[in-house]
C-alpha cells in the first residue's frame, strides 16, 4: 500500500496522541490517588467517626472511578514502564505505613505519637503524586 | 545518435525516506515507540489495531534492522514482551520525520 507523506504524518500524530492519552489517564489516576491518600488516612486514623465514614465512602468512589476510567474508548492499553512500577511499589509501602504504624502504636499503648501518624499521612501519597506528575508532564 | 545519459541524480526528499519505516504498520510501531519510553506488545497491538501475527512479523523486521529492542519478562506467571527503540532506531525515526517535514513543506 502506497503511503503518502501527509498520511504518514497523520498516522504519526494519531499514534503519538494515543500514547499521550493513555499516559495522561494513568497520570491522572496516580495523581488523584496520591492527593487523596493523605486526607483519607488523616480522616480514618486521626479524625472523628463521621470523617472516617466520609473518607471510606470517598475511597470507594475513587476506586470505582479508577476502574471505569481506563475502559473508556481510546484509553485501552497500558504504559507501565519500569520506573512507574518501582514507584508503585514504593507508593504501596508509603500508603500502608500510616495504618501499620497507627495500629502498632495502639497495640503498644502509645498515645502520644499522633504526630508520627500525621507525618506518615502527609507523605503517604508522595510517590503516587510524583509518578502521576511525571506521567502527565512527559511528552 | 543518442548519447548515453548519465543516471539522473535524485533530488526530491522522498528518495531519502527510509523504506523500512515508510510502511503502514512499521511506521505506527516506530511512532508509538518513539512517543513511549517502552511499550508492551499488547499496548502496541491495541494502539495500531493489528493482529498478533502481523505485529510480530513487522516487529521482527524492525528488530533485525536494529531499530527495535524486545525484552521478555515475566510478571507473576504472565510473560510480557517490552519493546523500545534502540539508539539506532530513534536516530532513524528522527531522520525519517525530518524528511517527511521536508516533503510536506515542499510544494509538489
Amino acid at each position: 500500500m502506497e503511503l503518502s507523506a501527509g498520511a504518514a504524518l497523520d498516522e504519526v500524530r494519531r499514534v503519538e496522541e494515543e500514547v499521550r492519552k493513555t499516559r495522561r489517564a494513568h497520570g491522572a489516576i496516580l495523581l488523584t490517588m496520591g492527593l487523596a491518600t493523605g486526607p483519607y488516612w488523616g480522616a480514618m486514623l486521626l479524625g472523628p467517626d463521621w470523617a472516617g465514614y466520609v473518607a471510606g465512602a470517598g475511597w470507594i468512589a475513587l476506586v470505582i472511578w479508577m476502574l471505569v476510567l481506563p475502559r473508556r474508548p481510546g484509553l485501552r492499553g497500558r504504559v507501565s514502564t519500569p520506573w512507574v512500577s518501582r514507584l508503585a511499589v514504593l507508593g504501596g509501602v508509603t500508603f500502608l505505613a500510616p495504618m501499620l504504624v497507627a495500629t502498632g502504636l495502639k497495640i503498644a499503648g502509645v498515645e502520644s505519637a499522633n504526630w508520627l501518624v500525621a507525618v506518615l499521612c502527609l507523605i503517604s501519597g508522595l510517590p503516587m503524586i510524583y509518578a502521576g506528575w511525571r506521567l502527565r508532564s512527559s511528552r | 545518435m543518442n548519447a548515453a545519459r548519465p543516471p539522473q541524480e535524485h533530488t526530491h526528499p522522498r528518495h531519502d525516506l527510509d523504506d523500512l519505516i515508510h510502511a503502514p504498520v512499521r511506521l505506527s510501531i516506530m511512532a508509538a515507540l518513539a512517543a513511549a519510553e517502552q511499550a508492551d506488545f499488547r499496548f502496541l497491538k491495541e494502539t495500531i489495531e493489528v493482529s498478533d501475527s502481523l505485529l510480530s512479523k513487522h516487529l521482527l523486521a524492525l528488530e533485525e534492522a536494529g531499530y527495535v529492542n524486545a525484552t521478555k519478562a515475566f510478571e507473576g506467571k504472565r510473560p510480557r514482551t517490552w519493546l523500545s527503540l534502540t539508539d539506532q532506531g530513534r536516530a532513524a525515526f528522527g531522520r525519517y520525520m525530518d524528511v517527511l517535514h521536508q516533503i510536506i513543506g515542499k510544494p509538489s
